[in-house]
């Protein structure tokens, strides 16, 4: 899967998790920027992405994830 | 179809999650029309994960305010007493719910503070009158570690059994709700491995014994197991605890545990509202048997131990079997000639099933949604009530389109796992066991033969005659307590104010000065019907108010109504009481007992009537004369006292 397939199926995951279909993805979005992104969302959002993408992140890397680029460059790295 | 077939924790015998879920439920909540709440339920009946959980709770939330009363939804409050971080199990459950008919209001208690929340009487929970309470405790948050410092034990029950029975005490106290208690997993890890299980002081020691004596105290005490260690054991420890989600936000298992997590406890809410199935409706060719009877013959179908397919379905049926031995009713529904259906009952001797198994045996060309209305008719229950197992999608897709209340699992292309898939849908849960469920399964039977002698007599009262019937009166006692309980809390029809009440609250009625209490059972020459009805009254004075009158359906047009009001006026005479009070309090379900007061005599009190429908009667007791009735009186109870 190339990076241009991990947006593609992050979109989805950041559509659904946050309730919103017209979600675009870009890698600039920002934690700050999003106010449902919370702690409970960012579970979420964690839980979400390791169902679509049958990885697992560390601990480390969930207080990492900050950003939507983030979680392309870690989830390349995984996969 | 997917290749592979859903595991367990994605609850496989729902309908997979449609794509355009989100589309649906956003248009529902920007135009909801007059039945959004149908539209709701049967969104809710798709496999939903946890993030379509939220959105169906708060299209819930949303769709109270502005769409309207929920008329198909019957409202339960839930006190939730939980270690675990509630932001999530709150709107699985609520979503969860949905699927049952239940509107759910959940309030929480305030984190760490659980045991405060139980013994302060005007805690959040307790001043909110909750109809249960939900005791979810974590094996990491009990006080499980012995005291004591380095030394062995390390583990011990006893101060974790004393905090569960401290929390039930109090909210019995304070609120007398039941309470919902959850076992406890056990722990993913062992100290020193095999030797774990029978050491005093591990871990899996100590939880051990603590679910041991939940499963002692719980039920004795009148309140309710929710067995989540074996639904740890059922996806598997590996699968059921994630240490990130515990250490990250103090959630007890996987984020993905939380959807049969949720379906797993409300369908012992939905079991405490009377909501749980009653009748399995059976497909035959490739559901009971393997093959189509009316080609391969009796010789072709698969149904022989030794032989793999044969075995699968032969463990359906014996599937089926248990639960019509635990009081499940059970029907027979093919496209098939009635001969020819009828064949392997007969004369297969791989059979687990015997023709006398079945209550009422359709075997047609008709389509199966309206055969599943003749069977719901002719054994006295609601659509609402049956399940049907069908290996045709096809089949089952008319049946949910054409009715949606009944339940039809899906099954995969292996017959394997039918049986697994049918009990695992948790369509029969239960709240009690008593004799009355061992015979109902018999008595749903001879009912349909009574229909049968219906038509053979001349006129309606030369049949009751006809049909020797014994009636028994007593007041509430404790070996029918169980009894009188889930007649009370399941019966939706005949009932004039549907008004539900705990264990302890029909304990205390046993033996309240200022209540008469009535629970009545029929025998007749087909079988015994055990206890059919129930009946609460207050006694102010010379007024007695009836504030619970009801029976079950099965006994209908026997003027076993007419014999109870006989019955009560003639108690109320006796107390010196003038004038009887019936009220009628109308829900979704009971218009059948809208009309009960005046056919009996009663006048209509103008004054008790609401806008809602409600309606007052009033009987005067001494100008009463007794009604017609065709019953002789029994000195014993027709029912065996309730098993513990």
């Amino acid at each position: 899967m190339d990076k241009g397939e991990i947006r593609t199926t992050l979109e989805r995951v950041f559509q659904d998790v946050f309730d919103n279909e017209t979600f675009t993805f870009s890698d600039d979005l920002d934690r700050e920027q999003l106010k449902s992104w919370d702690s409970l969302g960012h579970i979420r959002l964690i839980s979400t992405a390791e169902e679509a993408f049958s990885v697992q992140f560390t601990l480390d890397e969930i207080a990492e994830l900050t950003t939507a680029g983030l979680f392309v460059e870690c989830i390349a790295r995984k996969l | 179809m997917s290749a592979k077939s859903a595991p367990f924790r994605d609850l496989p015998w729902l309908p997979r999650l449609s794509p355009d879920f989100r589309d649906r439920l956003r248009a529902l909540v920007s135009q909801p029309g007059n039945d959004w709440d149908l539209q709701l339920r049967q969104l809710a009946g798709q496999a939903f994960g946890v993030n379509q959980a939220i959105a169906l709770a708060s299209a819930l939330e949303r769709l109270r305010g502005s769409g309207g009363k929920p008329r198909s939804l019957v409202p339960f409050r839930l006190g939730l007493v939980s270690d675990s971080t509630t932001d999530f199990v709150k709107p699985l459950l609520i979503a969860s719910a949905l699927r049952y008919g239940i509107a759910l209001e959940i309030i929480g208690a305030n984190f760490g503070q659980l045991m405060q929340e139980a013994i302060d009487p005007a805690s959040g929970i307790n001043a909110s009158k909750p109809d249960a309470i939900l005791i979810a405790r974590d094996p990491r948050a009990l006080p499980l570690r012995a005291a004591g410092g380095a030394d062995w034990p390390a583990y011990d029950a006893e101060a974790a059994i004393a905090e569960i029975a401290a929390l039930r005490a109090g909210f019995r106290r304070n609120c007398g709700a039941t309470c919902l208690v959850q076992t406890i997993p056990a722990p993913a890890s062992l100290l020193f491995g095999s030797l774990d299980a029978a050491t005093a002081g591990t871990l899996r020691g100590a939880i051990a014994s603590l679910n041991a004596r939940l499963q002692q105290d719980v039920p004795r005490e009148g309140d309710v197991l929710i067995d989540v260690e074996w639904l740890a054991q059922r996806v598997g420890l590996e699968e059921w605890y994630d240490e990130r989600h515990w250490y990250l936000s103090r959630l007890g298992c996987a984020q993905q545990m939380l959807p049969i997590y949720a379906d797993f406890v409300v369908r012992t809410i939905a079991a405490l509202r009377g909501k749980s199935r009653k009748c399995l409706v059976l497909d035959l060719d490739n559901t009971l048997w393997g093959g189509v009877i009316g080609d391969d013959g009796l010789e072709g179908i698969s149904l022989d131990p030794g032989d793999a397919k044969g075995e699968a379905f032969r463990a359906v049926q014996t599937a089926a079997a248990d639960l019509r031995r635990r009081g499940i009713v059970l029907a027979v529904c093919s496209k098939n000639e009635d001969a020819t259906a009828r064949l392997p009952f007969r004369s297969h001797p791989g059979m687990v099933l015997k023709e006398t198994d079945i209550a009422v045996f359709l075997a047609n060309w008709e389509d199966k949604a309206t055969n599943l209305e003749r069977i719901a008719r002719s054994l006295d229950i609601g659509v609402d009530a049956l399940v049907l197992l069908d290996d045709n999608p096809v089949e089952r897709e008319q049946v949910r389109q054409a009715l949606p209340q009944v339940a039809v699992p899906e099954l995969g292309a292996d017959p394997s796992s039918y049986a697994s898939t049918l009990l695992a849908a948790g369509y029969f849960e239960s709240v009690a066991f008593t004799s009355e469920d061992l015979a109902r399964a018999e008595q749903y039977r001879s009912n349909a033969d009574r229909v049968q002698a219906l038509e053979g007599a001349r006129s309606l009262d030369d049949f009751l005659r006809s049909l020797q019937m014994e009636i028994h009166f007593a007041p509430f006692r404790l070996d029918n307590r169980k009894r009188i309980t889930q007649l009370i809390n399941k019966t939706n029809q005949f009932n004039v104010t549907t008004r539900r009440y705990t264990e302890q609250q029909v304990a205390a009625l046993e033996s309240s000065p200022e209540h008469f209490t009535l629970q009545v059972s029929l025998r007749d020459k087909f079988g015994d019907n055990g206890m059919i009805a129930v009946v609460i009254c207050a006694k102010r004075g010379a007024e007695w108010d009836i504030d619970s009158w009801l029976m079950s359906c099965r006994v209908l047009n026997r003027r076993v109504e007419q014999a109870i009001c006989n019955r009560i006026v003639a108690e109320a005479r006796r107390a010196g009481a003038r004038k009887l009070i019936g009220s009628y309090i109308p829900t979704e379900r009971n218009g059948l007992v809208r009309d009960l007061f005046q056919g009996l005599g009663f006048v209509a009190d103008e004054a008790g009537a609401t806008p809602e429908g409600s309606m007052r009667w009033l009987l005067d007791v001494e100008q009463f004369e007794p009604l017609e009735v065709f019953f002789t009186e029994s000195a014993v109870a027709a029912a065996e006292p309730a098993t513990a």
